[in-house]
């Protein structure tokens, strides 16, 4: 079973300061489909996303515990290369943050921090990127303008072309849709459920019927625990916790 | 009669609309009386500053361009030897050196300030440069007096009085301003920006000048220009060290003299309505139509940034 996860954690716990927020998570993800993260506000479920690819490191008060094994390795052993950890895990966050460039030199970001890259390859992978994320077609003739004058629903296929540029095995993504209108949020879910055919995608949703539409796997979270993983049709129709349950029938949250 | 009543207390002011309407007659009038006096002085200086060219006849072509500044005497074609190039000139060069040198400096302390430092760090600079900027010019102008001047005297030779002497003060001097400016110009650049540049695999200091710095160039050039025009402006702590002398520097260690510092110099001891007098409001009125032009590019630019920005 563990052969084909390309990333498991053990046990994550992690501490704002003396306050745990997560209480020993184990969850694995597949090499490639869309697992969703569920559950209510303050659940933990994005707390445990940024965990991930170590963006907590910026914050000195938040301490991580636990086995991160990608690909077999601990994320968090001391001798992690951070910016290759975060090429190959790539993070889109809830807001379209493109940064106040070109579209293709957002793009090609993450590529011209590593400087062995050609140009031509740049270019190649930039247009490779922007075709997964099904945002080609709408930009190929405006790559040198301004990627903050893009709709929200563009901006965040950028986002996510920005992401894919570096190749990365796993896309993590924090509630990519919930800064967009229903249109938008609808073309940005199409590119994720093509993506989903070729990478380990893990994104968190509030959005139930977006969880339900894109995943094949769907993970519960409540205060800091994981209640319940299974394959989304089972979390939605036959959920085996009361939790799980009150949550998916609307009962609260 | 019910219905009358009632039409009565809908029409009748209420109490805190009344305090409503003062309140917007209070501070219209305040806008008005600053209103009048922005007006005012901007009459006052041009109207006088036109009278060396228009009752006194002086050649603004001559004055703006003429190299010779002796207010006191003529050539041998009897025309007053009021040539303003050196002042201009001298103002341009140290007011832009002074920048130029002040800017790398003051964007490597905001950088320091906002993305390197821890927060106890950052408060101690913060309250410095607060002390820096609160410091008189008189002080500054001392200060280089007697430190600066005798330094540049051991090191460079001459008499150390001079443009060298004037940059130097002047960097100390809008040092504090453009970094005050620029820390809040980097602090205004998203926290997203700087996450998603990490989550791509950007290093803190490719994040640093690939993004950070490069988001926030508008309101660096906007705090680097505010700092021009203090310096452009700036009169005394200049004149005290800068020499004083109406004519085109040679090198960095000749004496000079700026618009402000031949102002200050020569405004008490002119008698109003004479030529002398007359051409000094003519430098006054460039001062103050630099000044303008400062402010509109510092607007441009903004303009510039909040259309980039607009996340």
């Amino acid at each position: 079973m563990t052969k084909n996860k390309i990333l498991t954690t053990k046990n994550v716990r992690l501490y704002y300061g003396q306050k745990e927020a997560l209480h020993g998570i184990n969850l694995s993800f597949p090499e490639v489909g869309i697992t969703a993260l569920i559950g209510p506000s303050g659940s933990g479920k994005s707390t445990y996303l940024r965990s991930i690819n170590r963006l907590h490191d910026l914050d000195p008060n938040v301490k991580v515990t636990g086995e991160f094994l990608y690909k077999g390795k601990n994320i968090y052993a001391d001798n992690t290369d951070l910016v290759q950890l975060r090429t190959n895990i790539g993070m889109v966050f809830q807001q379209p943050s493109p940064f106040p460039f070109s579209i293709f030199e957002n793009v090609a970001f993450g590529l011209k921090l590593n400087n062995k890259i050609k140009k031509d390859e740049i270019d190649e992978r930039v247009e490779e990127a922007l075709k997964q994320a099904a945002i080609w077609d709408d930009v190929k003739d405006r790559l040198d303008q301004n990627a903050l004058g893009l709709s929200g629903g563009q901006q965040q296929r950028i986002i996510i072309a920005r992401s894919l540029a570096t190749r990365p095995d796993i896309l993590l993504l924090d509630e990519p849709t919930s800064a967009l209108d229903p249109i938008s949020g609808r073309s940005v879910e199409d590119s994720l459920i093509e993506l989903g055919k070729n990478y380990s995608i893990i994104i968190v949703t509030h959005n139930m019927q977006q969880a339900k539409r894109i995943a094949d796997t769907t993970a519960f979270f409540m205060d800091g625990n994981l209640i319940e993983v299974d394959d989304t049709k089972n979390i939605f129709l036959y959920p085996k916790e009361r939790e799980t349950e009150d949550f998916v029938t609307g009962r609260f949250g | 009669m019910e219905q009358n009543e009632l039409f009565k207390q809908l029409t009748k002011k209420s109490v805190a609309s009344k305090k409503d309407i003062f309140g917007k007659y209070l501070s219209l009038s305040a806008l008005i009386l600053i209103g009048i006096t922005v007006v005012a002085i901007l009459f006052f200086v041009i109207s006088r500053g036109l009278t060396t060219f228009t009752l006194d006849k002086i050649n603004p072509f001559r004055f703006l361009f003429g190299t010779d500044w002796q207010p006191n005497n003529v050539d041998k074609n009897n025309n007053p030897l009021v040539g303003a190039l050196p002042m201009i000139f001298g103002s341009f060069v140290i007011t832009l050196l002074s920048a130029l040198v002040a800017a790398p400096f003051a964007i490597g302390t905001a950088i320091f300030m906002t993305e390197v430092s821890n927060q106890r760090g950052a408060k101690i600079m913060q309250s410095v440069i607060e002390l820096l900027v609160g410091i008189p010019s008189v002080v500054y102008g001392f200060i280089g007096l007697t430190v600066i001047v005798p330094f540049v005297r051991n090191t460079f030779g001459g008499s150390g009085f001079g443009i060298l002497s004037g940059i130097i003060v002047l960097f100390v001097m809008i040092l504090p301003t453009i970094t005050s400016m620029s820390i809040d110009a980097l602090n205004n650049v998203p926290k997203i920006y700087r996450e998603s540049a990490y989550s791509i695999g950007a290093t803190p200091w490719q994040t640093i000048y690939k993004v950070v710095l490069r988001s926030a160039i508008p309101g660096i050039l906007t705090a680097i220009v505010f700092g021009l025009s203090r310096a452009f402006g700036e009169a005394l702590a200049v004149q005290m060290v800068v020499g004083n002398s109406p004519v085109i520097p040679q090198n960095a260690l000749s004496p000079a003299a700026t618009l402000t510092s031949v102002l200050t110099q020569g405004i008490g001891n002119t008698t109003e309505g004479s030529l002398q007098n007359d051409v000094l409001w003519s430098l006054a009125m460039i001062l103050l139509l630099m000044s303008l032009v400062f402010n509109l590019i510092i607007r441009k630019i903004g303009k510039k940034g909040e259309m980039k920005n607009n996340v």
